[in-house]
């Protein structure tokens, strides 16, 4: 039998590390929860559904320029399996085609709220004193008004647009962010490891991006998922208030907005993109309550 | 630190961020396009009369001297013309506020009244079946959009099943009782209206209900984990041994420990609640606060915003303060951290 | 080994089962009691002498009169679903379509419109001079204010010189005609005897008397003392009156001071409001009207419909979207009421900002857009296409005019000659939130530009966001295309002749003059048939006018609405005079449940 490898210390080495082995473990017990994994397919769906959107959609142009007043509200059938809106547009091919937009949405909102967030989470944290007071604080403000009012406030000051509400909730979103990495940050300050790059001269900058920032990942990341999902939900809502995508975009928010004074009689207009929004934001919560578990991190909840 | 300088402490924190709401929204009002007196004076009113208006409106002022103006109007308890309503936004804020506190706070009874008995039930048979049930039915409550909830809720039970009213507060040729809180239901009760009693619990259900169901879900899972924490512990152990029911071993010993943390669930909620209560206004025509307010930012009314804001910001940042408080209170270790 | 404890009854278990099922009785209970609803048997008409309702809604032939009359068993409420709510109850402040309709019924104006053009109605009967600057009413001597007092000249003067002091709509559509600084007009305004008022104008006005019905007569009396002066918002002043404060403009919120028909008995701020019947009132009563009228604020179409069709609701409002009044209709208990309004739709094209400042491209857009489409698709062929700018059945309409049609051919040759590429003209049409035929219009429009290679945008904003934008000074800041309904005017072609005046833009833009329209010829004949008397002269010039009009394209006629209201079946004594708002049908007192 080959004796396992040493390094020059005569120590013995890890065949993976540390770090890699945590996630590796933490994905096998991910593996082990049946909602977790429904969560995932989900999101893997909605992805496909969005990137292959066009040849996925029966009638790609309904969702684009083309109108058919004469085939309006037809309940679902085969021809059209989520019925037909007030001009004759196929809504299942809106649905689909809705997708990208909200999963741009998601995605910009995390990238500008968490690119934003984190770095002035971690700079308060390491740099103390005034420069956390202030960064702190105007976090307090923004935390202080219900998020769908300041983003709701932010929209209508702009004009309504499906640009400025992702801006809107980025508004929104970021102090959460900056809070989360901050209060982990100042409790990585003190570890040891930090003490050992103080020690060999490393600057702030260097420590706080790679000894504290890979340790805050857990949080963010599980954080991130369920975000991922409220952002959709946001601005879906912000489309339903008329302060987001505006009509006729193929919005979700949007289209049960135009629906809704047709109900009760032509109920599939509100029906299908709701349970598109529900599907989608379901299988975020999914995934990111798993990834909870998995982490056990104890996150505030808003 | 003692507990007295704590509270001392956040107490004085309010105020600077009591401002910074104030100016933030102030900021955001006034850059809004559109010149709102204009708009209030109608299609045909000549450039005079604009200006004469503006002057009434103090928009020619400086902005700083608006700002200083606006703040010492609020203690006076003049907060400004509402272009919608031509009269105070305070008499607005008084008639809408009750409809708002209404819906929100049977919208919190029904989340603890399901939420709590929901997550008893998960917790006891953790792990089995009606455990993933309820976790599914929990995230399924967070993740449905609230508009979307009210539309489905209202297409089956009013529309479907004609079991309630679909939207508003009272029935159409029903007059409001007499105005002693603004809350309908109380004040028939008080009064010993019965129809009107009928008729306004008819119509608050719906939007309570759709209002809860994020909570619901909050309630189920907190008294969940909790519970599941507390059977674990020993004492739980010893009053099953000496053959204590179940039924009071989860109640009087185990779900009695759960007590703070939903208390502090509650006030959580109940802000985040009155925030997010303005889908559910809308789409179920509930004439309430945070409606008002909806419609006066889209109609770029910016006293009534202003108030609006003022009220759910100013309320939200005193839930917080109750928490904090409440939570320093009963954990010393957050007291000892805020130094 | 332990024994297990033999099972006792448990008693804990028993009181569990006892709390669950009484829990449950109550909340079943509960639940019944709510959702039950109690049916109102109708209670049965009264038999009726003959009674005949004229056109104007006064009653002649044995009817009530005097205190006492409505008892228990004819206590009758009407509802109205109006789909906003009322927002002023200030007679001269209703500068909206509704606030007009509720004003009528308690209060009343000096003369009314009826089938054939306007008609006596406080006054008996009125004079012009020769000159056509004099106008003499002379009043009745029967009517009796709510406040019990008694109409004289004396308050007729008095309500025409607070409205022009006020000076709101639609005071705004005479007052240049008698003055040019409110003391003039309002030093025009003399009392001549205890029943006669004189107003002079400064410049003859052929529309002059249409312009009045909208102008309500209130109670001196009753506004003397109401009025705030220290401390009010709003401060009126004129030279005969002097510093009048608020002119009870805070007490007109929630009070009323006329003569009508009803009484404002109490507003629910933003939901309704809810009137009395005033017994005394001086045109007569049928024995079957209702007694209690209410104005209920429902946004939502679902509702209303569900209102309707429960017999919670009565009649509706003309500006639920088309679908959803046709829907209604068709439940068995409801009618349709349909009767054409003088009430066109534009698309209004900015004709001062590109790419639209050309009229080539403003031509092949009118020949790109699919009319017979819009009339069988969208309206579901219940309206009739707009022939020209004037309303179809307005008297002066000019019946041989070119409209353009739907010619994608010819479309393209004026998009060759215009100096803008199709790929460089990108455009927006905006339409109000919630009017879902101008949404689908508009969204016909860009199905159909893209045809001929033009980019257009629809774009949804409420009402007062398009008002905000079509009022900018300059015109490259306002709206590109805007639909807008042009039913809020009197029945004459001077009303709709003014929109595409220049001089209205000029010196204060509003969603009325949204297509920045200017031809020097056009603003010559405007102002020239406005000051004509002569009925036949005026014709003339405006057959001019719209020949002017259809050449320029400065909108884009689309379709003329019907004055549409679902109402249940039993409701009787409606007939609908156009134009909309000042329609008299829309007085309340003449309706029943019973047929005459």
């Amino acid at each position: 039998m080959e004796s396992p490898p040493t390094n020059t210390l005569g120590v013995q080495r890890r065949m993976r590390s540390y770090r890699i082995e945590g996630i590796s473990r933490a994905f096998y017990r991910l593996r082990q929860s049946p909602l977790s994994l429904l969560g995932v397919g989900i999101i893997v769906g909605l992805f496909v559904v969005a990137v292959f959107a066009p040849y996925v959609a029966p009638y790609p142009q309904d969702a684009y320029i083309a109108v058919h007043f004469e085939r309006a509200f037809h309940s679902p059938s085969w021809e059209y399996p989520f019925g037909t809106d007030e001009a004759g547009r196929d809504i299942l091919s809106r649905v689909i085609i809705g997708s990208r937009i909200s999963i741009l949405i998601g995605i910009m909102v995390l990238c500008v709220a968490a690119g934003g967030g984190v770095p002035l989470g971690l700079v308060a944290a390491y740099r103390g004193g005034v420069t956390e007071n202030i960064i702190m604080r105007i976090a307090d403000i923004f935390l202080s008004v219900p998020p769908i009012a300041l983003a709701l406030a932010v929209t209508a000051a702009l004009t309504p647009n499906l640009f400025n509400s992702i801006l809107a909730i980025c508004f929104v979103w970021w102090p959460w962010y900056a809070r989360i990495v901050h209060g982990k940050a100042l409790s990585v300050k003190q570890e040891q490891y930090v003490e050992a790059s103080q020690s060999y001269g490393a600057g702030w900058l260097r420590i706080a991006f790679k000894d504290v920032l890979p340790n805050c990942m857990t949080p963010i990341l599980v954080k991130a998922t369920l975000d991922m999902g409220w952002a959709i939900l946001l601005g879906a809502s912000l489309g339903f208030l008329g302060l987001g995508a505006q009509p006729p975009t193929a919005e979700w928010g949007v289209m049960i907005a135009t629906g809704y004074p047709y109900i009760p009689e032509y109920w599939w207009l509100t029906v299908f993109p709701g349970l598109a929004i529900f599907a989608v934001v379901l299988g975020f919560n999914f995934l990111g309550d798993g990834l909870r578990d998995v982490f056990d991190v104890q996150l505030e909840m808003r | 630190m003692k507990y007295r300088d704590y509270l001392l402490r956040r107490l004085v924190l309010v105020i600077p961020t009591v401002f910074g709401v104030i100016t933030l929204i102030f900021v955001i009002s006034r850059i809004i396009p559109g010149d709102p007196a204009r708009l209030a004076l109608g299609p045909w009113a000549k450039p005079e009369q604009v200006q004469e208006f503006r002057h009434v409106l103090g928009l020619d002022k400086p902005i700083v001297v608006q700002y200083f103006d606006y703040i010492i109007g609020l203690f006076k308890g003049d907060f400004g013309l509402s272009l919608t309503t031509k009269r105070n936004v305070l008499n607005d804020l008084l008639d809408f506020a009750p409809a708002s506190l209404e819906l929100v706070t049977t919208g919190m009874a029904l989340a603890v009244v399901i939420g709590i008995p929901i997550g008893v039930i998960a917790g006891t048979h953790k792990d089995k079946w009606p455990d993933h049930v309820t976790r599914i039915f929990a995230l399924s409550g967070v993740s449905i959009p609230q508009f979307w909830a009210g539309i489905i809720l209202q297409l089956i039970f009013a529309y479907g099943l004609s079991l309630v009213a679909p939207n508003g507060r009272l029935d159409i040729n029903l007059l409001p009782p007499k105005h002693i809180t603004g809350m309908y239901t109380i004040d028939s009760l008080l009064t010993g209206n019965w129809e009107t009693l009928r008729s306004s619990i008819n119509h608050l259900i719906l939007p309570a209900f759709a209002l809860s169901l994020a909570s619901i879900s909050e309630f189920a899972r907190m008294t969940r984990s909790s519970l599941v924490e507390e059977l674990g512990k020993d004492h739980v152990l010893a009053a099953r041994v000496n053959r204590i029911p179940e039924f009071l071993v989860v109640y009087k010993y185990a779900l009695k420990s759960s007590f703070t943390p939903i208390m502090t669930l509650i006030g959580l909620d109940y802000g985040f609640l009155l925030g997010n209560a303005f889908l559910i206004e809308m789409v179920f025509l509930w004439p309430g606060l945070a409606r008002y307010g909806v419609n006066a930012i889209i109609d770029k009314d910016f006293n009534s915003m202003m108030g609006v804001t003022l009220v759910i910001g100013i309320g939200f940042v005193f839930v917080n303060l109750i928490i904090d408080l409440l939570y320093g209170y009963v954990d010393p270790r957050v007291r000892l951290r805020a130094k | 080994m332990t024994t297990e404890k033999p099972s006792t009854p448990d008693r804990r278990g028993f009181l569990k089962t006892a709390v669950g099922t009484v829990a449950g009785l109550a909340v079943g209970g509960v639940v019944g009691y709510v959702a039950g609803t109690g049916a109102q048997a109708p209670t049965p008409g009264q038999a009726t002498a003959t009674v005949t309702v004229t056109e104007t809604g006064s009653v002649t032939g044995p009817g009530p009169t005097g205190p006492g009359f409505w008892t228990k068993s004819n206590d009758e409420t009407f509802v109205f679903c109006a789909i906003h709510p009322v927002v002023n109850t200030d007679p001269h402040q209703c500068l909206e379509v509704l606030d007009n309709e509720t004003a009528l019924q308690a209060y009343d104006p000096l003369v009314v419109m009826g089938e054939k053009g306007v008609k006596p109605h406080l006054c008996v009967a009125w004079d012009m001079s020769g000159d056509g600057l004099v106008y003499t009413f002379y009043a009745r001597d029967d009517v009796m204010f709510h406040d019990g007092s008694k109409m004289t000249a004396d308050d007729i003067a008095y309500s025409f010189q607070r409205a022009l002091t006020v000076d709101m709509n639609p005071v705004t559509w005479f007052r240049d005609a008698m003055g040019s600084t409110m003391d003039e007009r309002v030093g025009n305004v003399k009392v001549l005897t205890a029943s006669t008022v004189q107003l002079s104008l400064v410049k003859t006005f052929g529309p002059f008397v249409s312009t009045l019905p909208l102008t309500y007569i209130v109670s001196k009396k009753t506004v003397e003392m109401n009025i705030k002066r220290p401390g009010a918002k709003v401060n009126y002043k004129n030279s005969l009156n002097g510093d009048m404060g608020d002119w009870a403009n805070e007490w007109l919120i929630n009070n009323d001071a006329g003569s009508g028909p009803y009484r404002l008995k109490q507003r629910v701020w933003g939901d309704k409001d809810v009137y009395e019947a005033f017994p005394e009132y001086w045109g007569g009563w049928r024995p079957d009207s209702f007694r209690n009228l209410i104005y209920q604020s429902v946004p939502d179409p679902a509702q209303m419909k569900l209102m309707m069709q429960q017999g919670k609701a009565h009649m509706n409002d003309m500006w639920y979207p088309l679908d959803v009044q046709l829907l209604t209709a068709e439940d068995p208990s409801i009618k349709l009421y349909e009767r054409q309004d003088y009430g066109p739709l534009y698309m209004n094209l900015n004709c001062q900002k590109p790419p639209l400042d050309d009229v080539n491209v403003r031509k092949a857009i009118a020949y790109a857009f699919n009319y017979d489409s819009m009339l069988n698709d969208i309206l579901l062929g219940r309206e009739s296409l707009q022939l020209g700018p004037f309303p179809n059945t307005l008297w002066g309409h000019d019946d041989t005019l070119d409209i353009p049609r739907y010619d994608v051919a010819k479309a393209k040759e004026y998009l060759a000659k215009a100096k803008y590429k199709p790929s460089e003209i990108k455009v927006t049409a905006a339409y109000v939130t919630g009017l879902t035929q101008e949404q689908r219009i508009a969204l016909l429009l860009k199905a159909n530009l893209a045809e001929i290679g033009i980019d257009c945008t629809p774009q949804e904003m409420t009402w007062n966001n398009i008002e905000g934008k079509t009022s900018q000074k300059d015109p490259r800041d306002s709206l590109d295309m805007v639909e807008i309904y042009f039913t809020n005017q009197y029945p004459d072609p001077d009303a709709w002749a003014i929109i595409f005046w220049s001089q209205l833009w000029k010196t204060g833009p509003s969603f009325i003059s949204a297509s920045y329209y200017e031809n020097p010829k056009y603003d010559d004949l405007f102002v020239k048939a406005r000051y004509e008397v002569d009925q036949g002269k005026r014709i003339e010039m405006y057959k001019e006018m719209q020949q002017i009009l259809v050449q320029d394209q400065p909108a884009l006629w689309l379709y003329n609405m019907q004055q549409r209201h679902a109402m249940r079946k039993d409701i009787y004594g409606y007939h609908f005079v156009p134009p909309a708002v000042q329609s008299y049908s829309k007085r309340y007192s003449v309706l029943s449940k019973y047929p005459l």
